[in-house]
């Protein structure tokens, strides 16, 4: 299934001044590029012109989800005092040691 | 005096050298030398040393407390080690024991290591386990070090994602693996809330990504395809509907479709595409229909009142004039570009073309039967969405949308309408029925439940009747044993059904009578209290024994051994007394004739009604022109002739039948 808007190269609320003049603008590329048949034109035109058939090319438009940028997660706590785990399971050893000197 | 104090020098001396010897000689100074070397990385002395501290074997309840210490460091040394071997030779020989060990908390950093060796190979699923068995105490330092480190990761790793989701804008392909890396992480999100909401952010974005470019990659195609109908709000959200029925256009666009995805991809594109509500959601963003307004009078998809109301589609209208766009013609326009893209499918699908073509047309045909039979009636209170037999088995609809309907009376139409979607339910399609799938549904349907009791006899008689209709009659006899009294109770429901298909079964060239008298009697044996069962099998067995009487493929006698069967299981059977009637008087006349008894020829003859008299006049002739061609001209001797046997028959019928022709 084609779609028109693609082809045309126009947006989805373009009058119909806008997709006759996207017509014109592709079939004279079409001239030298030769990528699409005549008819092929003429049938984007079509269906944007037919409400019915248009609408029917609006709904080939994904909707877009509802979503936010999501930010870059701010290390405050971890900048200033690294966690490292392989220094601090030391923790143990050193009472230990500890508890032996005061033996 | 100097003697003296060199003395006692020496004296100190040796009591400080033999101090020292003794130190050198304790366990605890080798202990705490090798803590020393541990702590300064040197685990592979360190590990050698621990070992020499341990005894051959580890007890659980044998071991002081300094081998103890020295299994501890041992088992930290080798799970910081990094070596694969030793790690597994570790977790096979003493993990057990540290994890049955009551000696907390020594035994905490043996675990803390472990669960960070687990943590940093991303073994995730035995984490919380450990930690809550065997960590988890209030303010205990290794589940907040734990908990520390885990969210630092999680939010270094979400820190590397947006980076690299903002480096690669332009790479949509590459969303999958930031994707998949999302919900690696999403195990251990319960450690790291605030980041959480970071990742939630994040996918939709990324997807909104991937559904706006316009060109990318099959095979992101595919997995956005699954990624949006495996979403858990898939069926609620309109907007992941309509965006995977999109999707399932360009599947089929770009050839994509094959034997694993072409069910998923066609169900979802029909069940969006025919619900007005989910259709219409999408059509609600451009400016440039504003002025027209929307017919929805035409139309043959599911719509909710209710949702009209509330997305305030104010422009729809009850009356169809220029300014209308009729939502027929536009789903009209989308199934035909839909249907020309899957007609184009041809060459690249091959031999799998026809099934895809055919599963589509049956799950349109389907679908349409249940819009117009089926989900007019679906209570719109409940949001509920209607959808094609395969779109409602798959995301596990159907209960819900036979929920309205289970008690309530329903229509052969609507019962027409259904069977699609309950066999679908046990994953079961109609031209793939047999015997075995059908006494697995009918042993599985709620017994106590109208609606399924009524769904099963539909389903069974329609299996049987097509399978009448295609000639095969010997199937049935293969039943399952077990399973006979569930299939007859289904055949019992819905017998007018088969007495239909079965009225046809003579104008069958192809069913043989052979097969036709197995399959009934079969039936009859499954259904007992069918009395038009028993008809038809009793008028089956007649014909086919005077049919094979008169081509003399069997004996008279052979041929009144059947027409007794059949009398046994129709009595009432007109056309199978007289025959009865015909053949017994006609071997009863032979007999006769055969001695010259002609008084007891006239007996019988008077014995049986008029339309019979002619045709016995013909055997009775008959018997005299072979009397007449074996005994030539004399009548004149006499034997007294033993008619016992056949008094004694048309006495038993007399008894029996009470209405036969001769009384």
């Amino acid at each position: 299934m084609i779609n028109p808007y693609f082809i045309l190269g126009i947006h989805q609320n373009a009058t119909k001044k806008e997709i006759q003049k996207a017509v014109m603008k592709l079939q004279l590329e079409n001239r030298k590029t030769k990528i699409y048949t005549g008819n092929f034109i003429i049938n984007c035109q079509r269906i944007l012109l037919d409400p019915s058939k248009r609408l029917a090319a609006d709904y080939l438009f994904p909707t877009k989800l509802k979503s936010y940028r999501p930010k870059k997660i701010q290390r405050v706590i971890l900048e200033g005092k690294k966690c490292d785990v392989k220094n601090n399971s030391f923790s143990m050893l050193k009472s230990m040691i500890a508890k032996y000197e005061k033996r | 005096m100097y003697q003296i104090i060199s003395l006692t020098a020496l004296l100190i001396l040796i009591t400080i050298l033999v101090r020292l010897y003794n130190l050198t000689k304790s366990k605890r100074y080798k202990f705490l030398k090798t803590l020393m070397k541990e702590s300064q990385g040197k685990f592979k002395e360190a590990k050698q040393d621990y070992l020499k501290f341990l005894g051959k074997t580890i007890n659980n309840e044998k071991y002081e407390d300094l081998e103890f210490d020295a299994i501890m460091r041992y088992s930290c040394c080798v799970l910081k080690s990094n070596s694969i071997k030793e790690i597994s030779e570790w977790i096979y020989k003493y993990l057990s024991f540290f994890l049955d060990a009551k000696n907390s908390p020594k035994k905490d950093e043996v675990i803390f290591e472990y669960v960070l060796l687990l943590y940093n190979n991303k073994q995730y699923e035995e984490i919380p386990r450990l930690i809550s068995n065997h960590l988890y105490k209030k303010d205990n330092q290794y589940v907040k070090q734990l908990l520390e480190y885990a969210k630092d990761q999680i939010n270094q790793n979400i820190n590397r994602i947006i980076d690299f989701a903002n480096d690669n804008l332009d790479n949509p392909e590459l969303y999958f693996d930031i994707i998949e890396q999302i919900s690696k992480n999403q195990n251990i999100l319960h450690y790291s809330p605030d980041t959480n909401e970071q990742l939630k952010r994040l996918e939709p974005y990324l997807l909104n990504r991937l559904l706006l470019k316009e060109n990318i990659g099959n095979e992101v195609l595919i997995k956005l395809f699954y990624y949006l109908i495996e979403n858990e709000d898939f069926i609620q959200d309109y907007d992941l509907l309509n965006n995977a029925a999109i999707i399932s256009t360009r599947i089929v666009q770009n050839n994509l479709i094959n034997a694993k995805n072409y069910k998923d991809v066609i169900s979802v594109f029909l069940t969006v595409i025919f619900n007005d509500n989910v259709f219409l959601k999408n059509l609600t963003s451009t400016a440039w229909d504003d002025e027209h307004g929307i017919y929805l009078n035409n139309s043959t998809g599911f719509l909710n009142e209710q949702f009209l109301a509330q997305e305030g589609l104010e422009n729809r209208t009850e009356v169809f004039n220029e300014k209308c766009i009729d939502i027929e013609s536009t789903r009209s326009f989308l199934i035909r570009g839909f249907e020309s893209s899957l007609i184009e499918t041809k060459e690249y699908l091959g031999s799998l073309y026809p099934e895809v073509i055919d599963f589509y047309e049956l799950e349109k045909k389907n679908y349409i039967n249940a819009l117009s039979n089926l989900f007019l009636y679906v209570n719109e209170a409940n949001n509920q969405i209607s959808s094609t037999p395969y779109f409602a088995y798959k995301f596990k609809l159907t209960n819900k949308i036979f929920q309205e309907y289970l008690d309530g009376e329903i229509s052969t139409e609507e019962f027409d309408a259904a069977i699609p979607y309950i066999l679908l339910q046990y994953e079961i399609e109609m031209n793939e029925l047999n015997l075995t799938k059908l006494a697995y549904l009918c042993s599985d349907l709620d017994g106590s439940n109208q609606f399924y009791q009524r769904a099963k006899a539909y389903i069974s008689a329609t299996y049987v009747t097509s399978r009448i209709k295609n000639g095969d009659l010997g199937f049935i006899k293969d039943y399952p044993v077990p399973l006979k009294n569930s299939l007859s109770q289904c055949l019992t429901d819905d017998l007018k059904k088969i007495e239909n298909a079965l009225s046809n079964i003579g104008a069958n060239a192809q069913i043989q009578p052979k097969d036709t008298i197995i399959f009934l009697k079969t039936l009859v044996d499954l259904i007992p209290q069918a009395q038009s069962l028993k008809i038809m099998l009793s008028n089956e067995l007649t014909n086919d024994a005077i049919s094979k009487v008169n081509s003399k493929y069997i004996t008279p006698d052979q041929c009144l051994n059947i027409l007794l069967e059949s009398i046994t299981i129709h009595s009432g059977n007109y056309n199978t007394q007289r025959n009865i009637v015909l053949i017994v008087s006609s071997q009863c006349i032979k007999m006769a004739a055969d001695n010259g008894l002609y008084k007891i020829i006239e007996r019988i003859i008077n014995l049986i009604d008029s339309d019979l008299k002619e045709t016995l006049r013909i055997e009775l002739s008959k018997a005299e022109d072979e009397l007449l061609q074996y005994r030539g001209q004399d009548y004149s001797h006499t034997k007294t002739v033993n008619l016992t046997v056949y008094d004694h028959v048309f006495e038993e019928l007399r008894k029996s039948q009470g209405r036969l022709l001769y009384d």
